[in-house]
């Protein structure tokens, strides 16, 4: 945005003109107003025993475990232009899901319709709700947990952060566990929100905590930060009991079976801690880009997918490679287990946005949506 | 190819960012005042290429006139001019180019640091080049009534830079036509500083309102940096219409407060 006079035209058109237009366009390109909705975030999917619900751009989608849309909300005919990602929550017979228009919804889980929204939300919700002790937690993209009544979505108690809570909070016992960009992990009062306790982990944390209860005391919590360290916290103190160093940032949660921890980083590496000691049990590089959410961890397999394109699935016992499926865009999300045979993995690709593959051998059985003849 | 410049920038506002006590507005102005001193160098090449073509303007006119109707012969006459002078037609156009990746690259860098959408943030895990800058990711977002990851709610920064935008229109670019041969060009001229600014106005009021700080900066530093260079037409600021047209002729280009006093400076130096 200056200006001065283009020298070889006979006209004064000025370069300024010409360098703004030209700027103003570009911006206008790499600002993605070309037009077309532009994804802001990964698909959120949830499975229960009668299948999935999935959030991903302007949608709440339910599907049976043939991947078979039985409900969209809002309908066509509502014409929203909200976008969700969020990870829904599921209840028995409530779907909570919050949006990119600060609202967060209760709807029915059988037909799809809204039973209430609440609007209480300063910004976006990019975290997955929460639910527990008769209330919805939420985190809010910008700052702060909201709580609301899980009946009827009016709000109990607001707790404000440092910045973004980009995860779903953790809903304990007796406290909520809420964790922030701000490099924060918080313990608060399931009924008040005060805080319980705080403790820094020296860089944002964007994972819900996974939680080992304690046989006779306090239990404990793991979680990682992008300061490429994984922590153990005491549950009731946040005392950090242990850290285990990693190669890259570490962004979701890890997954905890029997004892040990699974989790990736954003440099590609794979590991599985003992949770008691932080001993590694493995490590290796298994994909060639970003390793982001918590992995499927069955008795006997492991399915992650990775920013590389691919989905892989690991001897849980040794780390070794069972198979891995190229599925043509970047695999941000959480595997999701649909039932002791069958992986649900979600996509950026918005032609696969869902693919079901069989854990064993890495077979596709069903894509959403569906590609036409299958 | 676009990472080469995209990550030093971004690991560049990083860096300042945790300088200035990880305040994000002071961040975004001392990487555009950066930005803007290592371009320096190319807004100064740009404007005396512009001051030599205003100096050679009386000579084209002659040589146009003279071959109106033969193109070929003009283009000859001119670029045999240019080469008496030793003056580079393109050496004007050439520092705007390498300018425009540069001006992208920090637009997008503050984008990126910012990081309003998980995606974002992905994809700013890969450009940090210096380690322990992760701590200061993303950058915080909140500055007064602001959340600098999404628009100024209550359109005070799209305002700023609605006016900031058109005083810098206004001030650096000639509002006089240099004869009644450039009424399309000078018409074209006056439109572009209306639709500018108000084109930059409405990107405000849908981009981060981090980006419309950039802007506002951006703006002030390009006021500032001409009037330093004595480039500034205070007096087009009440210029309107065709009373700017009036304007006599010998002064053609920018700064018309100035450049009479310059070639008197000159020519007694001569």
């Amino acid at each position: 945005m200056n200006a001065t006079i283009c020298p070889p035209a006979r006209r004064h058109v000025s370069r300024n003109v010409i360098f703004s237009a030209l700027l103003a366009a570009l911006l206008l390109l790499t600002a993605g107003c070309a037009g077309g909705p532009i994804a802001a975030s990964w698909a959120g999917v949830s499975a229960d025993a009668h299948g999935l619900v999935m959030a991903d751009l302007n949608r709440v989608v339910r599907l049976n475990a043939t991947g078979t849309e039985r409900w969209v909300f809002p309908p066509a005919s509502a014409q929203s232009q909200t976008q969700f990602y969020a990870p829904p929550a599921l209840t028995e017979d409530v779907v909570y899901a919050g949006g990119y228009d600060f609202k967060v919804y209760a709807i029915d889980r059988d037909n799809g319709t809204q039973i209430w929204v609440n609007a209480d939300a300063q910004d976006r919700i990019i975290a997955g709700p929460a639910v527990g002790h008769g209330k919805v937690f939420v985190g809010v993209s910008n700052r702060g947990v909201l709580a609301l009544n899980q009946q009827t979505g009016e709000r109990v108690w607001y707790f404000e952060t440092g910045h973004g809570v980009w995860a779903a909070p953790l809903v304990l016992e007796d406290a909520v566990i809420v964790t922030s960009l701000d490099h924060f992990i918080y313990a608060l009062d399931v009924d008040t929100g005060e805080e319980i306790w705080r403790q820094d982990l020296l860089g944002a944390v964007a994972g819900t905590p996974a939680y080992l209860p304690g046989e006779e005391g306090p239990g404990v919590l793991y979680v990682g930060s992008f300061a490429r360290k994984l922590f153990a916290l005491s549950a009731s103190t946040g005392e950090i009991l242990r850290t285990f160093d990693t190669r890259g940032w570490l962004w979701d949660g890890p997954a905890l079976l029997d004892g040990t921890l699974y989790f990736g980083d954003m440099s590609g590496y794979l590991y599985a801690l003992d949770a008691a000691t932080f001993d590694p049990l493995w490590q290796r590089q298994v994909a060639a880009d970003a390793l982001r959410a918590t992995p499927l961890v069955t008795p006997s397999h492991l399915v992650i997918g990775s920013r590389d394109d691919r989905v892989y699935t690991l001897d849980r016992e040794t780390g070794a490679q069972i198979w891995a499926q190229p599925v043509g865009a970047d695999v941000l999300s959480p595997p999701v287990l649909l039932d002791e045979d069958t992986v649900v993995v979600s996509t950026l690709n918005p032609q696969t946005v869902l693919i079901a593959f069989a854990i064993a051998d890495g077979r596709q059985e069903w894509t959403y949506p569906p590609v036409t003849g299958q | 190819m676009w990472d080469i410049i995209l990550n030093p920038f971004v690991t560049v506002l990083l860096l300042l960012y945790q300088l200035v006590g990880q305040n994000v507005v002071l961040a975004i102005i001392a990487f555009t005042v950066l930005v803007r001193l290592l371009t320096w160098p190319l807004t100064v090449q740009q404007q005396r290429s512009s001051k030599a073509m205003q100096t050679l303007q009386p000579e084209l006119k002659k040589i146009q006139e003279k071959y109106k109707g033969d193109r070929e012969k003009l283009a000859q006459a001119q670029m045999e001019l240019y080469r008496e002078h030793g003056f580079n037609p393109m050496g004007g156009c050439l520092p705007l180019l390498i300018q425009l990746p540069i001006l992208i690259g920090l637009y997008q860098a503050i984008i990126q640091a910012l990081a309003a959408t998980p995606l974002q943030l992905l994809d700013l895990s890969g450009r940090i080049l210096l380690p322990g800058l992760e701590r200061f990711v993303p950058m915080q977002n909140q500055f007064l009534w602001l959340n600098l990851a999404q628009p100024d709610p209550f359109y005070v920064l799209p305002i700023l830079v609605l006016i900031t935008t058109w005083l810098q229109q206004k001030l650096l670019m000639p509002s006089t036509p240099a004869s009644s041969d450039d009424n399309q060009a000078a018409a074209m001229t006056r439109s572009m500083n209306t639709v500018m600014p108000i084109m930059f106005f409405f990107f405000s009021l849908s981009f981060a309102s981090g980006l419309s700080i950039y802007f506002v900066v951006s703006n002030v530093i390009g006021i500032v940096q001409y009037a330093m260079m004595g480039k500034t037409d205070l007096r087009s600021l009440f210029r309107f219409g065709r009373a700017a047209q009036a304007q006599p002729a010998e002064n053609p280009g920018l700064g018309t407060n100035k450049p009479a006093t310059r070639k008197a400076r000159t020519s007694k130096a001569k």
